[in-house]
């Protein structure tokens, strides 16, 4: 029994120096200053683009062209087939987690693709807080700060670059729930090139047009 | 006074749909006897055919209108080639009951049945093609024409096809009655129109086209 308790001591220490090692190479950046930008995914500026498609879902792959328009309150997405067909389409509103499926083509009306639809695509309009919770660190180059917005059973961390604010990664770790990665890469003027988000059985590949 | 603004609400009311009227300009066919058996007859001769399309996509959401460009090839019985060339390349093929899908160099092959909404609209354009929707049980068809060209609307009696696309219009040119353009409508007033040109029918159009050889 002693020498079980000892193995479940041993297993705690572990587990918990494996969780303090979760932001390896980043230390806490204490003075948020003037020069620091906001983390950025589409600029102020951006009105809409049309992006590529490939989702992947349980294994099967649908593939289409995908438009995201910035409109007065949020941003509307809408996926389409090559063929002309929409898969769906869903308005995320602005500073906040409401969205609303316009349409969801009846074989993906499923519980299962419709929250990670709305979960994984949300982070992407999602703007980070600054609040007591929020915790700032940057990596040993200072060319990546790590932002953490802790809310509602969820932690959301923005890996941005500091000067231009824009957000090369993006993780959603729920206590209870999937966890959702967002990739991000090449910039172009006013949103990502390139966008690939992961969630459990789910993938999604935009690539701009 | 007051039969002036019931004249006004009324023109008001009216004139939205007297304009819709004017732009399509299709009116119903009465007789549709000749019409359906002219569709029949023409599409039993067509063996082959290969065209240019025009696809346009239209979202509720936005203005600009999506446009792709490619070929069409079909011969007899169910083989298709569906190439897009701009703003994407890929290509569909159906050939020896095979769904061949080349994305952009990357190529998958598919049962026809794994996609129930790209096996529709494969069964439709075939359908539309050949003439097939006369005495499908499949739609309800209804008949107009305009001064060149005769439409028919065809309504899905499938639920499930029916929650996807409301209806299809086909229309045919009065001279060739061949497919000039389809035009499927979806919940939400979206559609998307794929209009042919140079068509070309009974063209010898050899196997090959119908293998993805990369």
């Amino acid at each position: 029994m002693k020498f079980k308790f000892h193995l479940l001591i041993a297993f705690l220490i572990q587990a918990f120096l494996a969780g303090s090692c979760r932001f390896s190479g980043y230390t806490a950046f204490h003075k948020i200053t003037p020069k620091l930008s906001k983390p950025t995914v589409f600029s102020p500026d951006f009105s809409k683009a049309l992006y590529k498609t490939e989702l992947s879902l349980y294994g099967r792959t649908i593939t289409g062209i995908t438009v995201i328009k910035k409109v007065d309150d949020g941003y509307q997405l809408a996926m389409v087939s090559e063929v002309g067909l929409k898969y769906f389409e869903i308005f995320f509103q602005d500073d906040s987690a409401i969205a609303e499926t316009k349409y969801l083509m009846p074989v993906l009306d499923r519980k299962p693709v419709k929250e990670a639809l709305i979960s994984s695509l949300g982070l992407l309009f999602s703007e980070a807080n600054y609040n007591a919770h929020t915790r700032l660190k940057v990596n040993e180059t200072k060319k990546t700060v790590l932002l953490i917005n802790k809310e509602k059973g969820s932690r959301i961390s923005y890996y941005y670059d500091p000067v231009s604010g824009e957000v090369d990664q993006m993780k959603q770790n729920k206590f209870f729930g999937s966890k959702t990665t967002i990739k991000m890469s090449a910039y172009m003027e006013d949103a990502p090139d390139s966008i690939m988000v992961y969630r459990g059985k789910i993938s999604m590949h935009f690539q701009r047009m | 006074m007051t039969n002036i603004i019931r004249c006004s609400l009324l023109l008001a009311f009216c004139f939205p749909w007297l304009l819709v009227a004017q732009e399509t300009g299709f009116r119903p066919i009465t007789d549709i006897g000749p019409v359906t058996q002219a569709m029949v007859n023409q599409s039993s001769a067509t063996q082959s055919l290969q065209s240019t399309f025009v696809q346009e996509k239209h979202l509720e959401m936005l203005e600009e209108v999506l446009v792709s460009h490619g070929l069409f090839y079909f011969k007899k019985e169910n083989n298709v080639r569906w190439q897009y060339l701009d703003p994407i390349q890929y290509t569909i093929l159906i050939h020896q009951g095979k769904f061949t899908i080349d994305n952009d160099g990357k190529v998958s092959e598919f049962n026809t049945n794994s996609n129930p909404m790209f096996h529709e609209i494969n069964k439709m354009i075939i359908t539309a093609i050949r003439g097939d929707f006369v005495g499908n049980a499949d739609y309800n068809p209804t008949y107009f024409e305009s001064e060149n060209q005769y439409m028919a609307r065809l309504v899905p009696v499938s639920e499930q096809v029916l929650s996807m696309i409301e209806t299809i219009d086909i229309y045919f040119d009065k001279s060739g009655m061949q497919v000039a353009k389809v035009v499927f409508s979806e919940p939400g007033g979206d559609f998307t129109s794929i209009t042919f040109g140079d068509v070309q029918v009974n063209k010898e159009i050899p196997e090959s086209k119908f293998e993805l050889t990369n």
